[in-house]
């Protein structure tokens, strides 16, 4: 199974699109992308979840490891477009209070 | 010990890789709509599955594989998940740290209140049951 991921700026936002299925296996691409972007310096990283149709509890292991490395570096990681089941393991696990969530990319705050 | 599934259960034997976790889910998505589970059961079970395969592939590192197996039990879909363990080590367990495990084993019970371990010739099985639909 595989991930895709794409990476584009929107003003002052990094945004990381991913598609596919996120797990044990697959999620270390998250993890490694997002530390990347931080080492070059982005601060502002926006997940963009829309075209993930699952994820798993590891997963969110990786998004919050990833939200505390931003938090170190007075950056700021944000999900985008999670819906349906993965929203439902966000829901049940409570993390869906530890993440700012947006509907769209259109939505990312400008300042 | 735990009865064994029937003999016209559907089965699936995967390798203990993460790889193959997506394989795992694609049975049971498979399985789970074969026999008329309701589509929001179908995720769930996917979802459980996908934990108590991660679960297990941490947690033992002579792990040889996994075994999956489905039936259906009048009104509902009946899913066992048995790790099969295997005759020499691969290397270290990739354990997660106590949160990880405490929040996937919540989860597995948020979803499948009545989720079971059972033991089966001295390893444990994990049972879970969804409804199927009233048509099924």
């Amino acid at each position: 199974m595989e991930l895709a991921l794409e990476t584009r700026s929107q003003g002052t936002w990094t945004v990381v699109r991913v598609a596919g299925e996120l797990d044990m296996h697959t999620s270390p691409q998250i993890r490694e992308e997002v530390l990347a972007r931080a080492t070059d310096g982005d601060r502002r990283i926006a997940l963009d979840l829309t075209e993930v149709s699952f994820m798993d509890s590891s997963s969110l292991g990786v998004l919050v490891m990833c939200l505390k490395r931003l938090r170190e570096q007075d950056g700021r990681l944000v999900l985008v477009g999670v819906q349906g089941s993965p929203m439902k393991v966000l829901v049940l696990t409570g993390l869906d209070r530890v993440f700012d969530i947006f509907d769209t990319a259109a939505e990312l705050p400008s300042d | 010990m735990a009865a064994r599934a029937p003999a016209e259960a559907l089965s699936l034997d995967i390798p203990a890789h993460a790889a193959h976790l997506a394989t795992a889910r694609g049975f049971v998505g498979s399985v789970a709509r074969h026999f008329g589970c309701p589509e929001e059961s179908v995720e769930d079970l996917r979802l459980a599955v996908t934990e108590i395969c991660t679960e297990a592939l941490e947690g033992d590192a002579s792990l040889d594989g996994i075994d999956l197996r489905a039936w259906a039990d009048h009104g509902s879909l009946i899913l066992e998940i048995a790790p099969r363990r295997g005759s020499g080590a691969l290397g270290p367990p990739e354990r997660s740290d106590a949160d990880s495990v405490e929040r996937r084993r919540a989860l597995v019970s948020a979803l499948f209140p009545d989720v079971e371990t059972l033991e089966r010739d001295g390893s444990p099985v994990v049972r879970i049951s969804a409804p199927r639909s009233e048509r099924a």
